[in-house]
């Protein structure tokens, strides 16, 4: 954010390379549950997969973690307003 | 640590934090109206695939698996090749900018012409819901492969426009003015992670289903 320096040459290259090879390592693992035959629970883990993906992109790649209050009150409402859509939606849908 | 290269000033702004800030916050904002979008179409996805899942799961089984993955590790390391340019542009390392741009710029182009081999072959395998050899009855399949054509298109849509303004950060390389406009290119940076993020929540939903 505003004040901070920009990093040094060695971290511009790695940190997003590190977060590349995460983000790859934990693709494989999607994959390679999806491909396991009879494996349970297979939609789930490739769901909390990919929040743990999403989460390193927002942390990592989007700062989001050392955003001020309020880009991330801003990230968190789009979210927020995202669950009630679903939560009302599925209330109607499960009701009817 | 060096610092950052002094930002040129739009009006209304005096002040480079202000402007940061303020740009930021702008994005985010829009970003936060594009999750709401895309949310609306993975409820969508989530009535459709509870409703019939057996069906869901069918069609799914027929998405192209290695194109989709291939797609995803072209998109997964362009983010990586963006975030290493807006970081070079703000530490002023122009050549590892540039280079970075053009990569992202080329993987971003190659997502979309894999993408157009796997609709080719889609459409060879009569895999769109309306044609007449459309090769299933099942609802649920039906509803996947509409879905997948929707979803698909509207990101390809979101992936050129980020490719358009990936291309206006080496412009801005070219006539020399990158390195104090890195506001500009932190915020283009902030949508192309969003349409990428949006791609590996697709990845699973569409080409692991029925696996």
């Amino acid at each position: 954010m505003a004040g901070h320096g920009a990093p040094d040459r060695r971290a511009i290259i790695l940190r997003p390379l590190l977060v590349w090879a995460a983000l790859f390592g934990l693709g494989a693992v999607s994959l390679g549950y999806a491909l396991w035959p009879g494996a349970p629970l297979k939609p789930l883990l490739s769901l909390a997969i990919v929040v743990v993906q999403a989460s390193l992109v927002l942390g990592a790649y989007m700062n989001l973690g050392k955003a001020g209050t309020l880009v991330r009150m801003t990230a968190l409402i789009g979210v927020v307003w995202l669950s009630f859509l679903f939560l009302m939606a599925f209330a109607d849908l499960a009701t009817r | 640590m060096s610092s950052r290269p002094a930002p040129t000033l739009v009006e209304p702004f005096e002040a480079a934090d202000r402007q940061h800030e303020a740009m930021v916050f702008g994005l985010w904002l829009f970003l936060a109206t594009e999750i709401l979008f895309f949310g609306g179409f993975f409820f969508l996805y989530a009535v459709a695939r509870l409703q019939d899942p057996t069906g869901f799961a069918a069609g799914g089984h027929k998405a192209n698996l290695l194109l989709g993955t291939i797609n995803t590790l072209l998109l997964m390391s362009s983010s990586a090749t963006l975030t290493i340019a807006e970081r070079a542009i703000q530490a002023e390392w122009r050549r590892a900018a540039r280079i970075g741009i053009v990569a992202t710029l080329a993987l971003g182009t190659a997502f979309l012409a894999v993408k157009g081999f796997e609709y080719r072959e889609d459409l060879s395998e009569h895999l769109f819901p309306t044609m007449p050899d459309f090769p299933f009855k099942a609802v649920g399949a039906i509803r996947f492969w509409s879905f997948y054509w929707l979803i698909t298109m509207i990101h390809a849509v979101h992936l050129t426009i980020g490719l358009a303004f990936v291309a206006r950060l080496l412009w801005l390389d070219r006539i020399g003015t990158l390195g104090p406009r890195w506001m500009v290119a932190e915020v283009t940076t902030l949508y192309w992670h969003l349409v990428d993020i949006v791609w590996l929540l697709l990845w699973p939903l569409l080409y692991l289903v029925g696996r």
